[in-house]
Order: structure tokens, then sequence, then C-alpha cells
């Protein structure tokens, strides 16, 4: 290096060194000169550091050790992808596109009324709600005859049929808004410039209007032995806005399922397509609001609030829940298949009876008896049984950390729940101790092994420490919990609890600070937290133990464990 | 690590990875970069149509970016699989809205930024966060440390002390050798606040005498 390129080195230096002198200037105008510096002469702040050297030396560092996903993790996830992913894009379609709501289904009660309807050709996009009272019409109001060769055009949804038969459908579906909500959802999914081409198809055209009658004839036919029939709880009020939306609504449902199988699938995105022989029920498709629900062989269906049913495959039948409750009671399959849609999630039926609540976002699958399996989006099967409960929700996860823990973790921290072992009953400890306790109403699942860590590891390292070597099942505690998945972190809160009880709280404290480190969103955390306090206190150290116990109850306040910490916090001096 | 098959260069790969791919096999060199020459429109096309499969196909391409970005941003994770799955279930949520006016690649990259800067603000680690600075004098001895992946998972711990916009620009710049402009790319930021969020996160790490340490340069 030149003496020049020295001389400027220090000018530089010495001017970073007054800026960055506390009190000499203030934040603003601190950052503005050294950014200036930097500029100019990058190399000369840091403290001396070269920046190309930081970055050099801290790159080969990550080259060296980044993380990546094993074999079996990455078949996993492509294969989540693959079943899920087709779902999550026709619902994200569906999002996109759905504008058959009271505000952007915007109507114009000068350009369109029930008797302009025939033959009458509307844009969504230029209706005027405003203008439009919904009772001024009511379904009743708009009869088969109406509907002969009406055309929709619903913000691109289009739709032509002149069968009159296919206007008759608008007996079948007592639809609200809502209901056509859900129902459009499904309908847009499909891709809008193959429904464009196959609605100007006459074949397919013809074939949707043999789809709308065989829906309606199936619907409505109380005779029918193996019918799908839908029995209306009540007869609702319409209005043109309704029905139109619904109409075109449920027509390009129609169409949808006469002319498009793949866009059937495809809408049904992960659901499993039954391969196998099965009792087939013909094809049928309608709305349920606040009604019983005969799925004939299947079984039944008690609906409170909105529920599309879907069945475009004699072996594979859905019930898209649009908003409410749905109790299935499903006797038997006859080898066919019965899937619940709650948004993203489904629900496959496994000869079983169950409830699933829709409220929003809010998702909640609760099955009184058998088997059901649920898939959402961001978690992987969870396989329920009688008794459990699942909610969607950030903590989806949580069931599976809690059945990979839970026996360990009961046995061993019962004994030192909070209060001393003397102070409440093994139950109440083991309770308090569970892992579950991040929402002590998340539920039990028999959620799939996770494969990363195995579970002989972890049984391994238990029995060790019950055999009294320590020393063995710290190792093993450790190696474990170097491991991914919920026994992992069930690993560290473990070697923590071993740490703590032979004696080590400063050990116990790393432990509990390695498990918050690598599983921060666990809900095994807030048994982390709960020995970290009981560490804290072994060590006389009460403000952070304090802390720890504000953090615990805060941050899972209706766990055993925040319960503990909210009484706990009394205690405290 | 393995790089998936892609179509062209773009911000979302360093340019020593950028040189060693390809498409399906063919590779089109022009001007010194990549060109699209394969059928990534028309796999993306099916994606945006739902196809399971070639929704699958680009997840097995992209994962090994999507890993090693979020390796550089968040480091080693008991969640790590759990973070790469999140980046793929958004990327079919967003799929669909892709228009083709980034490279595909960015638009994954700006997803993977996004969940990992998610990952970095839970309640629960900023609770982590406020421990880690309370019980420093637990944490191991960086002259002791000697593995590559003890060492990175120290850094990770010190750059846990950044505010998660430093500690990003600062692991896109430092660990992944990007240049501002395409972190400002990634992270949907103006080049200079990127430039700005380097400089103070370079500060404070070289304050830091855990991360000198790391770097040979203790005092």
């Amino acid at each position: 290096m030149s003496r020049e390129e020295d001389e400027l080195r220090a000018a530089f230096a010495a001017i970073a060194d007054a800026a960055d002198e506390p009190g000499r200037l203030d934040d603003a105008a601190r950052r503005r000169v050294l950014n200036r510096v930097e500029t100019i002469g990058p190399s000369l702040v840091g403290e001396g550091i070269d920046p190309d050297v930081i970055r050099r030396d801290l790159a080969d560092l990550a080259d060296e050790g980044s993380p990546s996903l094993g074999r079996a993790a990455r078949t996993r996830i492509l294969a989540h992808i693959e079943r899920v992913g087709p779902s999550i894009v026709a619902r994200s379609r569906a999002d996109e596109t759905d504008e058959l709501d009271s505000v952007d289904l915007e109507l114009d009660a000068a350009e369109f009324d029930a008797g302009e309807f025939d033959a009458g050709e509307f844009d969504a996009g230029e209706f005027d709600a405003g203008d439009f009272d919904a009772g001024d019409s009511e379904a009743a109001d708009l009869e088969a005859a109406d509907l002969d060769a009406a055309d929709f055009r619903v913000r691109g949804f289009d739709f032509e049929s002149s069968d009159p038969r296919v206007g008759r459908e608008l007996d079948l579906a007592e639809l609200d808004a809502t209901a056509v909500e859900a129902m459009a959802r499904d309908a847009t999914a499909v891709e809008a410039p193959a429904r464009a081409a196959t609605a100007r198809d006459a074949t397919a055209r013809d074939a949707a209007a043999r789809d709308a009658t065989a829906v309606e004839e199936v619907a409505l036919d109380p005779r029918a032995p193996r019918a799908l029939r839908v029995t209306m709880g009540r007869r609702v009020a319409w209005g043109v806005f309704a029905v139109s939306a619904a109409a075109a609504a449920l027509l390009a449902v129609v169409q949808w399922l006469g002319v498009s199988g793949s866009a059937a699938r495809l809408a049904s995105g992960g659901a499993p397509t039954p391969d196998r022989a099965c009792t087939s029920l013909p094809p049928a498709s309608g709305v349920v609001r606040d009604g019983r629900l005969d799925l004939g062989v299947r079984g039944r269906a008690e609906v409170e609030g909105n529920l599309f049913v879907r069945a475009d495959t004699g072996c594979l039948t859905e019930l898209v829940l649009g908003e409410g409750r749905v109790r299935v009671e499903a006797d038997d399959l006859g080898g066919g298949s019965l899937i619940v849609w709650a948004g993203e999630t489904s629900v496959e039926v496994w000869g079983t009876r169950f409830t699933v609540l829709r409220d929003g976002a809010h998702q909640e699958v609760s099955v009184e008896e058998g088997h059901v399996v649920v898939r959402a989006p961001e978690a992987r099967e969870l396989h329920l049984r009688a008794g459990e409960r699942w909610q969607r929700g950030q903590v989806v996860a949580s069931a599976v950390e809690a059945s990979a823990v839970e026996a360990s973790a009961v046995e061993a921290s019962a004994v030192e729940a909070p209060g001393g072992s003397g102070a409440m009953g093994e139950n109440e400890a083991g309770e308090l101790a569970s892992p579950r306790l991040a929402g002590s109403d998340r539920p039990r699942s028999r959620h799939r092994e996770p494969r990363d860590v195995s579970s002989e590891q972890l049984a391994e390292a238990e029995q060790l420490w019950r055999d009294g070597d320590r020393d063995r099942a710290r190792g093993l505690f450790a190696r474990v919990g170097r491991g991914h998945g919920p026994r992992a972190a069930a690993a560290w809160v473990r070697l923590a609890r071993l740490e703590l009880r032979g004696g080590a709280p400063e050990r116990a404290l790393a432990a509990t600070r390695e498990q918050g480190r690598r599983f921060a969103s666990s809900p095994l955390s807030a048994e982390a937290l709960w020995i970290e306090a009981e560490a804290l206190e072994r060590l006389g150290r009460s403000t952070q133990r304090r802390a720890a116990l504000t953090r615990l109850r805060t941050a899972f306040p209706s766990s055993p464990q925040g319960l503990a910490a909210a009484r706990a916090l009394g205690d405290v001096p | 690590m393995n790089e998936p098959p892609s179509t062209h260069t773009d911000v979302n790969r360093s340019p020593e990875v950028a040189r060693h791919t390809d498409v399906g096999g063919r590779r089109d060199v022009r001007g010194g970069s990549l060109h699209l020459v394969g059928s990534e429109e028309e796999l993306i096309a099916r994606a945006q149509r739902g196809d399971g499969a070639a929704l699958r196909e680009i997840a097995e391409r992209e994962i090994p970016r999507i890993e090693r970005l979020l390796g550089r941003i968040l480091g080693p994770r008991g969640d790590f699989e759990d973070l790469v799955q999140n980046v793929l279930l958004e990327m079919c949520r967003s799929i669909a809205g892709f228009q083709g006016r980034s490279r595909f690649s960015t638009f994954v990259g700006g997803i993977t930024v996004r969940v990992a800067r998610r990952a970095l603000r839970p309640s629960a680690y900023d609770a982590r966060r406020a421990e880690l600075l309370e019980h420093e004098s637990l944490e191991p001895d960086p002259e002791q440390v000697s593995s590559a992946a003890q060492r990175l998972a120290l850094l990770h711990q010190r750059l846990d002390r950044l505010t998660p916009a430093k500690r990003i620009a600062f692991s896109l710049w430092a660990l992944d050798e990007r240049t501002p402009e395409e972190i400002a790319a990634l992270t949907d930021a103006k080049v200079h606040t990127v430039r700005s969020r380097i400089f103070h996160a370079r500060q404070e790490l070289m304050h830091d005498q855990v991360v000198r340490a790391l770097l040979g340069r203790a005092p």
C-alpha cells in the first residue's frame, strides 16, 4: 500500500472516529457522515477490517456450514406440494376472481329486471347496487321461462344456455349471498379461457344441460333410493341481485361439472381421488342452508350455515362448507370417499361421526367416533380419532410436538411441577408439565411420527437417565436435540430437566436457551420457560425469574405453566 | 450444494451458481448470460392452472435456491424444513398472480425473504432474543468452537441481535455475496436503504468481540 493510500486511510478513519464520538453529533448527522465515509472509503470503517475481507470470510463460513434438507425431508415436502398445491392455487385463483359479493356485483335496476331477464345480457360491472333493492323481487318472480337463452356475464364469467331446464335449477338452489360466494369460489376455479371456449361449444352446452337435468332430478327426487337429496331447512326470499348471481354461479358450476372433469379435480385439489371400486352415487350438486343432507349410502349431514355439495364422480362426494358448522355421520362409505372442505382445509372421512366448523379463517374439526384425516396447507396430515379436536391456526404444528413428547415430558416434569412435588397431586403435576400446555385446548394428535430424529434415540436417552447414566443420557439428549423435528425440541427440554434435577441450574439454563434458539416457536417453549424459571430461582436470580415467569404468563396464558406462572408471580417477593 | 436446473441468470443466485446452471441439460449462453430456452414458461402456466406435477417440478427446481437463501439469512434452525415448505406453499398461493414481469426465481426469492422475515419476528423469538442478551456469559467461547457448523451457529446467534431488516440485508450481502441492488430487489427496499442497513449491521457486528474473534480479529 502506498504512503498516499495510508494517509488517506488515516484521514478517513479520523473522520469516522470523530463522527462516531459519543455526543459529538446527533444520530442523524452521525449516520450521514459515516455513510459518506462508507461510500468513499469503505475499507476505513468497521474498526479497520476491510468489508471485502469480512464478506469473504463470512461467505466461506456460510458455504461450509449452511443447512440443507435431507433427502427424506425433501421428498416429504415435494409430495406435500404436489398434493395440496393444486387446491391452494385453485383457491387463490378463486379469491382473485371472485367478485360475487354485494359490493362488487353491482346491479342496475334500470337495465335489469325480471321482465328483461329472458334473452337479457347483463354485465355485472355495469350495474349499480345503489339502484337495486333486493326487496323488489323474489325468487318466485323468476320462473324457468325467464331464464331461457339467458346470457350471463359476471365479471368475465361467461355462460350461455338456451335450454330452459337449466333455468329451473334456480328452484333447487335456494341460495343466499354467502352460498353464492361459496359456489362461485369453486366455479371460478376453472380456467377462464377454457370456460369461455367450452361455453360456446354446442356439445358442451348440451352436456351441461344434461347434467343440469341430472342434478335436478337427483336432488329433488325423494324417491330415488340412493339419491343425493337436498332437504332445505327454510325458504328464503330472493332479490334479483341474489338470483342473478346465483344463477350465473350455479349454471357455471353445472357447466363446469358437466364439461370439465379435470377442472373439477383441479378445484378439489389435493383431495385423494379414489381409484378403487365403490358403491357409486349419481352425479349431483346443490346447496344446503340450515338443513339436513341425505348422503345416501354415505350417511347424512346436519348443516348450520351453508354447504355446497359436489358429487361429480360416483365415488367422490365433497361437502364444501361455506360458513357455519356441519356435523357428519358417515355409516358406510361403500368404498367411496367423503371429503369435507372448510376453506383450504380438507377432512377425509373414514367412517365416523364428526363436526367441522368454519367461521371465517377459523376452522375446527372435532371427532366423536371413528377416524378422519385433516389436511391443511400449512401442516402435514393429521389423523384425528374419537375425542380429538383440531383448530387451524398458527399452532397447527403444536399437535405434532405435543404427541411427540407427551409421554416422556409428563412423566419427568411431574416431579418438579410448580410448588414442588409435594404441593400437588401427580395428575395435576402431570397436566402442568404436559407440553400441550401451550394451549390447553389443543388437540392431542396422532400425527405421523417425525423421521428426522428417531423415537428410539429419545427413548434410549430416557432409559439411560432412568438407569442413572446421566453423562451418556446428557450426550444423547444433546445429539438428538441437534436434529430436526419435535423430538429434537423435546430433547432440550428433557436435558434441561435432567440438569436441573442433577443440581446444575446453569446447565439447565443453557439447555433451555438452546431449545429456544433452535425451536423458538415450539409450544414446548412454555415448559422450557418454566424450567428456566425454576433454574433461576435456584440460582437466586429473582429478577430474572420474575421476567421469565412474566414472559411465560404472557406468551402462554392458557397453558398450565402459564397459569402456574401467574400463581407463582404472586409469591415472588 | 446442488443447484436446480434453471433458465436464466437472476438476482436470486450468486454468479458462481448461475455459471453452473442449465435448462434440462441444455445451456444457452448469449453474451455471457443464460437466457430462457426451456419450457419454464409452460411449466409455470401449468402450475398456474393448478397442475400438481408442475408445482412439484417447480418446487424441486426451487428448493436448493430456497435452502440456500433461508440458510444464509437464518442459519441452522430446528424448523428449517417447515420454513422451506412454507415458502413453497406461499409460492402456490401467489403463483396465479405471477405475470412474468420479473424472473421467476426472483419472485420465489422475494417470497423466501418474506418467510424468513416472518420467522425472525415471532414473539417467542423476541423473548428468546432478550434472553440471549441476558445470558451472554453462557455462550460458548468462540475460540473453542472449531467446526464450521458451530462457528456458523455462533455467528447466527450474534446476528440474532440485529433487527430483522438489518440482519436480512447483512446476511444476503455478507453470507450470500449479493450486491445491494440484488438485495433491494429481493427485499423490496431502496438500494440506499439496503446500503445503510448493511453499513449499520457491520458497524454493530464489528463492535462485537465474538464476531471479531470468529473472523480471527480478536483484540
